[in-house]
């Protein structure tokens, strides 16, 4: 890990200098997407009918094309290339707008952009580049990255697809990928495989990475008849000997998966973004429901138990907005290593639009149950997200781990109080609280004590486990979640901030109950995962864990 | 040929109106602004006008606050080749000789062989803006078109005349137009014409102009609707509704 703020959160650290100030957009560049979002609600409006689109299982060719008219498929292409060449914090901008409107072709089209060109994009060869960039960018070839198969999903190491290198130097691939976006309609599939023939000097298993043209003959399989987002393509894709040009290999023989990795590393807040579009169309969708529908003489909305959803759904979503927004403007800034603030915008984004769907489905009663509504569908498009680009389970030990990495190299300065860390690993001392307005004080000194908890906890695992604090997966989801909550509020915190600055108190008084809202919720889920550490009933979970696995079901069951 | 189009910024229509301080204004927080629809229909005529000839230029022209540069973008965006911008903090409360004349004055400048407006801005809807600016150009004019071509250096226009009849006219140019729906469907901006929007130039001038003749003297929102009521079910409830429609809400 570079510059990154988990890094130092994890030593009690609190990096003023990357947290401060929030990367609002600049004038220009948030007229252009007030453009973008005009372009694109409208183009929704006339052409993108979700329910539609849920119910044939399909995104009509219509949506596709129009997409193509209005440039979509260019978004993070080089202008060089014919496309747009948004930084990260342009595009999931626009990733929001779209998935406001349809989670299955925000889903398409994030598998054409976020992950579909990414390997050419970072390790294409010029020529390469050159050779399929300009038809990706009109969308005449539309892309799809496959790495998954039948016994390789987390696991994806593990995977057993191969290239074998033929007399003439081409490669033939035989296999089977699983689970692909796009894989119905796509022409040109990043696909990672097996190169036995470039054995890897430090023994690992040698994976690489081939662009496939459709043309070159693998086989998509029937299509997956899933729970949600019905009208993304997701198809096996087959490998029966295809033979692919050694000039489609991208990037070294071997350094595959390390490729396919930071691919997915780097377009995690791509997904986060969709969560945050979503969230944000079903907090206007109860809004207005709530006011709408009436019992017992009043708009629901003003019955306490429904003011709970409507206030929480917003301080989550506030403050998910604030830490994609923050992620993204690091990465443009500061071209900060991403990975794990990426994956802690993942794993929020997905949770908090769970949550919310589940809130609204719950504030609109039976319709929120049926199809008349948006609730449900939505609510069945929400799910994958916490299943694919990484599974939260996944994440979550990974933000632990790169977390533990520097507390595990200093155990033993952690009790040294003669030294900085020793200090805070020891939980004397706090970091200073970040500079915030005088209506956040006692919010930015909550931070500092989230983040003191976080490197006493930090310091006491790494004593205790070592390297293998990898595998108490418990304490590392612990981890990962007071880290979550930390990260968190310093974004909200470095947002209200801003606000304030620009535009005075007064001004700010909404930013400023959001924040404060949101701030304490955050600090309390911090909190309550500290307390998982400590108190907790793990033992009896896994012997009950395990009993379950032994007799297939509910232990000890009595008629 | 140079085309010149007049655009207005107006509050969405969708747009919850609030009322401002001073009693004769709309407030301007949480309301989002467009491009007066019926001035889209004229953007993207100058547009086809431009791509079916080969060559020309289109003149976006507004006048108004200095936060109109979000619409002159945009039509940068769908294409146009350049802005102007009348800077007027008060242009809301302009009258539209007073528009007509700011706008004729600019025009001037600009050497047009067409100028575009649409029928009317949804804001004020008092459609003078157009036929005004032509008497004060010294051009002929034709209002609410709904077809256009340019051949020998003519317009053929059409526009809806009496009773379903479609009035055709030939007008030398140049000329003064103005648009409505049906004469086509307005682009979207690309993105990609977004990206190109910010590097064509927006001319933005100060201007001043002299109260005009006419005052707002105060703004008032409708009276809230009344819910609606259920008369009853079936063929039954006909007489009554239609007794109701004719007698109370006067509309049959
Ligand atoms: C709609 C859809 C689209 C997809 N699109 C693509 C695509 O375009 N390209 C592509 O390559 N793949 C794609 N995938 C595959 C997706 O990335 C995988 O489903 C995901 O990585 C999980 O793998 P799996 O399904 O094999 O589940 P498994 O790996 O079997 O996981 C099952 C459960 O076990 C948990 N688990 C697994 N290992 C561990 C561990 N070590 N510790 C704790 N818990 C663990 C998981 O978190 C999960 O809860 C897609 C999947 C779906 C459903």
């Amino acid at each position: 890990m570079s510059e990154s703020i988990v890094r130092d959160l994890f030593l009690g650290e609190l990096r003023d200098d990357l947290i401060l100030p929030y990367p609002f957009l600049d004038a220009d560049a948030a007229e252009m997407l007030g453009m973008v979002r005009e372009t694109v609600s409208r183009f929704a409006a006339d052409h993108i009918d979700p329910a539609a689109i849920d119910q044939a299982h399909k995104i009509p060719a219509e949506v596709f094309e129009g997409l193509a008219e209005i440039g979509f498929y260019g978004q993070r292409i080089p202008e060089e290339f014919g496309g747009l060449d948004l930084n990260t914090s342009q595009y999931v901008r626009v990733s929001v707008e779209l998935a406001r409107i349809d989670g299955a072709t925000a889903i398409m089209s994030g598998g054409h952009s976020t992950i579909g060109i990414k390997a050419l994009l970072l390790y294409g060869s010029d020529e390469q580049k050159a050779r399929y960039l300009p038809r990706l960018a009109t969308g005449e070839l539309k892309a799809a990255f496959a790495l998954s198969e039948p016994d390789a999903g987390s696991d994806a190491q593990s995977l057993k697809c191969t290239a074998k290198l033929r007399d003439d130097g081409a490669y033939e691939l035989s296999g089977e990928k699983l689970w692909i976006t796009n894989g119905g309609f796509a022409d040109l599939v990043t696909v990672f495989v097996r190169t036995p023939d470039h054995p890897r000097d430090d023994g690992r298993p040698s994976i690489s990475c081939f662009l496939v043209e459709k043309s070159m003959g693998y086989v998509p399989g029937k299509e997956e008849d899933k729970l949600g987002i019905r009208g993304s393509s997701t198809v096996p894709l087959l490998f029966d000997k295809v033979v692919v040009p050694a000039e489609n290999m991208v990037g070294k023989p071997g350094d595959g998966f390390r490729m396919a990795l930071e691919i997915l590393n780097s377009g995690r807040t791509g997904l986060a973004g969709n969560c945050l579009g979503a969230s944000r169309f079903l907090l206007e969708e109860a809004a207005r429901y709530t006011n709408e529908r009436t019992q017992f003489g009043q708009p629901i909305a003003r019955f306490p138990l429904i003011q709970e959803k409507l206030g929480r759904m917003a301080q989550d979503i506030h403050a998910l907005e604030c830490m994609v927004f923050l992620t993204t403007g690091l990465i443009d800034k500061v071209g900060m290593a991403p990975a794990v603030e990426s994956a802690l915008c993942k794993i929020f984004g997905t949770e908090v639009l769970w949550a919310t769907v589940n809130d609204a489905v719950q504030c609109a009663g039976g319709n929120g149950f049926t199809t008349d509504y948006p609730f449900e569908r939505m609510l069945r498009d929400a799910r994958v997200n916490m299943i694919f680009e990484g599974t939260n389970e996944i994440l979550r030990v990974m933000v632990a781990t790169a977390g533990m990495a520097e507390p595990l190299k200093r155990v033993g300065e952690a009790d040294t109080l003669s030294s900085e860390y020793g200090r805070k690993a020891t939980g004397r001392e706090a970091p200073d609280p970040l500079p915030v307005p005088e209506a956040l004080q006692a919010e930015s000194l909550a931070l500092s004590m989230g983040v003191a908890d976080l490197a006493q906890a930090a310091a006491k695992l790494a004593a205790e486990h070592g390297k293998a604090i990898r595998g108490e997966q418990l304490a590392c989801a612990a981890l990962a979640d007071m880290t979550l909550a930390t990260y968190a509020q310093a974004a909200v915190l470095s947002r209200a901030a801003a606000v304030v600055d620009a535009e005075g108190e007064e001004a700010a008084a909404q930013e400023l109950l959001l924040a404060k809202g949101a701030c304490r919720r955050l600090a309390r889920r911090g909190r309550e995962a500290a307390g998982r550490l400590r108190d907790h009933d793990n033992e009896l979970l896994f012997k009950t864990a395990e009993a379950v696995s032994e007799l297939g079901g509910l232990p000890g069951e009595r008629p | 040929m140079n085309i010149v189009v007049c655009i207005k910024r107006v509050p969405a229509t969708d747009s919850r109106i609030k009322i401002g301080a001073d009693g004769t204004s709309i407030d301007p927080a949480q309301i989002e602004w467009i491009i007066s629809p019926y001035d889209e229909f004229a953007v993207e005529a100058a547009l086809q006008m431009k791509e079916a000839a080969g060559g020309g230029e289109v003149t976006i022209l507004t006048l108004g606050p200095a936060e109109s540069t979000k619409e002159l973008r945009t039509c940068l965006a769908m294409g146009a080749d350049k802005a102007v911008l009348l800077k007027d903090a008060d242009a809301s409360s302009r009258d539209a000789t007073a528009t007509a004349a700011l706008l004729a004055e600019a025009i001037g400048d600009l050497n047009a062989d067409l100028v575009l407006c649409g029928k009317q801005a949804i804001d004020r809807d008092q459609g003078q803006v157009g036929t005004l600016l032509a008497a004060k150009l010294g051009l002929p004019c034709v209002t609410e078109i709904r077809k256009l071509e340019i051949t020998d250096g003519k317009a053929n226009v059409e526009r809806a005349g009496e009773d379903g009849t479609s009035e055709t006219y030939n007008v030398a140019l140049p000329a003064v137009l103005t648009c409505t729906k049906g004469l086509n469907e307005p682009r979207y901006a690309s993105l990609k014409g977004i990206m190109m929007a910010k590097k064509k130039p927006i001319d933005e001038r100060d201007v001043s102009a002299a109260d005009g003749a006419l005052q707002l003297a105060s703004l008032e929102l409708p009276p809230p609707r009344r819910d609606g009521r259920i008369v009853g079910e079936g063929v039954e409830a006909v007489p009554e509704l239609v007794r109701l429609l004719r007698e109370e809400a006067k509309v049959l």
